[in-house]
């Protein structure tokens, strides 16, 4: 009888793993398949971004129209239409860039969904799905019931301060002005072909290098992703400046230096290590930022005056 | 058409074997297709001469022995030689050399006739100096040293000031980031991660 209870709540709490552990993949794939969906949807609107970092805050309203995997996006009299690997500016006679292939890869194993949920934003039924990760909230997403559109997101840093949000100010799930862009759209590109990465990493702080192209100005260009967040490496041989730089702000990671920029959308850095320069830009987290510069070749030192005077004054 | 005899064919024979060669003169292929076409023997000759060159090409390439060859003496390889300076490959080749080669033998045995002589030359000993030269040459001699202390104080006074106050990295160019703010979005439009929001130039960037 006593080997028969002991045999009983064994297979219960078997019963109990199994169960837990097939919700938490479930929800894993369910993120994956948010996305996916959210990355087709078709809608129009305007689109609120905002980005802290630092002392920092940028802020802007753009209008977007989505149909599949195409977005045009309307910002200071400008339109540019992106997706399936292309880019370019409507009405701009140069032509665009078309990257020649890509690869994909899997949301990292850090990522965990804890939940998701019926909400009502913009009148609309949505699920906001929340993305832990060490079980801190990482981010936070509004998914729209009917078209799988993303209504608005939520990332938090490591300390768990909000650092980028985004919100569609309007939602419309009929695109109009889109399809005029595209029959009006030029059919010339740029082709942007696959090139070696040369010295790059294969993995940066848990982010995988997925392709590496030629880039502008000689340079190589390295795309790295976690399947939830992702930046991109320009390396170009030599010492270069960039104008957009001159006001930037300095990052200190470790004691070593990077000039950094923020727009709405992403982080931009610039730095010059052993000859060559280093321009990076995503929408990672700000930690994880720091990780993944812990990993990359560190900037040059600057000389020793240069060193005592930033030790006494920063 | 006019057919050309056998027997004043041979005139023109030592063309045909210009023609295998491409190097006919202008007017001059003209006379040998025409002569070709009534000369048997001429013919023959073609067919023969094109067979045997078919043949030459197909050849493998063969290494020609240095022995062979008229001017692959070692020369100033000898000298090192019997300082014992010669890399391995070089000793090899010296030394299979002089083994047929009377000319280089007998200038290696010459070269160490010289050597020998020049060792047993009697050694010189240097004149002794007067109390008043080796002043001079001491004096001289510390006066230099003071100048080379000097010139190195200076250089290493030059070196710590630019490693102090210099620049340490110089920018060579200025970069338009909005070529690499395209090129990012294009790949980041197939990323299925948070791609839902439009990358944003820059403030200053945007052209």
């Amino acid at each position: 009888m006593k080997r028969l209870l002991v045999r009983s709540l064994l297979i219960a709490a078997l019963a109990m793993v199994l169960v837990g552990a097939a919700a938490t993949s479930a929800l894993a794939v369910e993120l994956e398949d948010y996305l996916t969906e959210a990355g087709e949807a078709s809608f129009a609107g305007r689109q609120a971004t905002l980005c802290n970092y630092g002392d920092r805050s940028e802020f802007s309203v753009v209008t977007v129209e989505h149909a599949g995997a195409l977005v045009m996006v309307e910002d200071a009299g400008s339109s540019q239409m992106v997706g399936g690997g292309r880019y370019s500016v409507a009405g701009d006679a140069a032509a665009g860039i078309a990257l020649s292939d890509w690869s994909s890869g899997n949301t990292a194993d850090r990522y965990v969904t804890a939940s998701a949920d019926p909400e009502t934003r913009l009148g609309r039924d949505v699920v906001v799905v929340t993305v832990e990760e060490d079980e801190a909230v990482r981010a936070r997403l509004w998914f729209d019931d009917e078209t799988g559109a993303a209504l608005g997101s939520e990332v938090y840093d490591g300390s768990g301060e909000l650092y980028r949000l985004s919100w569609m100010l309007d939602f419309d799930p009929n695109p109009r002005k889109i399809f005029t862009m595209m029959r009006d759209q030029g059919s010339t590109y740029d082709v942007v072909v696959a090139a070696d990465a040369g010295d790059l990493a294969d993995t940066v702080a848990g982010y995988m290098r997925v392709d590496s192209y030629a880039g502008p100005d000689e340079s190589v260009h390295a795309f790295y992703t976690d399947g939830l967040f992702s930046f991109s490496i320009f390396l170009i041989d030599g010492q270069f400046e960039a104008e957009s730089f001159s006001d930037a702000g300095v990052m200190r990671v470790d004691g070593a230096q990077y000039r950094w920029l923020l727009t709405p959308s992403d982080l931009w850095l610039h730095w010059v290590g052993d000859g060559e320069t280093y321009v990076l830009v995503g929408d990672l987290p700000p930690d994880h930022l720091e990780g993944v510069l812990r990993e990359l070749p560190l900037p040059s030192q600057g000389n020793i005056f240069s060193r005592i005077w930033q030790g006494l004054f920063g | 058409m006019a057919r050309v005899k056998a027997s004043d064919a041979c005139a023109t024979a030592g063309l045909v074997s210009a023609y295998l060669d491409g190097q006919l003169l202008p007017g001059e292929l003209d006379v040998v297709v025409e002569h070709l076409n009534g000369c048997a023997e001429c013919i023959a000759e073609f067919h023969a001469l094109r067979e045997v060159r078919a043949a030459v090409r197909t050849l493998p390439y063969l290494e020609v022995p240095d022995r062979l060859l008229p001017d692959t003496h070692p020369g100033e390889q000898l000298s090192a030689y019997l300082d014992g300076q010669l890399a391995t490959a070089e000793h090899d080749f010296v030394l299979s050399h002089i083994d047929y080669c009377t000319d280089c033998r007998l200038e290696l045995h010459e070269l160490d006739a010289a050597r020998t002589a020049i060792r047993s030359l009697p050694g010189l000993e240097p004149p002794e100096f007067t109390s008043v030269q080796r002043d001079r040459i001491e004096r001289e001699r510390w006066s230099r040293r003071r100048v080379a202390t000097a010139g190195l104080g200076i250089a290493a006074a030059a070196a710590l000031f630019f490693a102090t106050f210099g620049p340490s990295s110089s920018p060579v160019g200025d970069l338009d980031i909005n070529p690499y703010l395209d090129q990012h979005q294009a790949r980041v439009s197939v990323e299925p991660g948070i791609n839902f929001i439009p990358a944003i130039a820059p403030v200053g960037g945007t052209p």
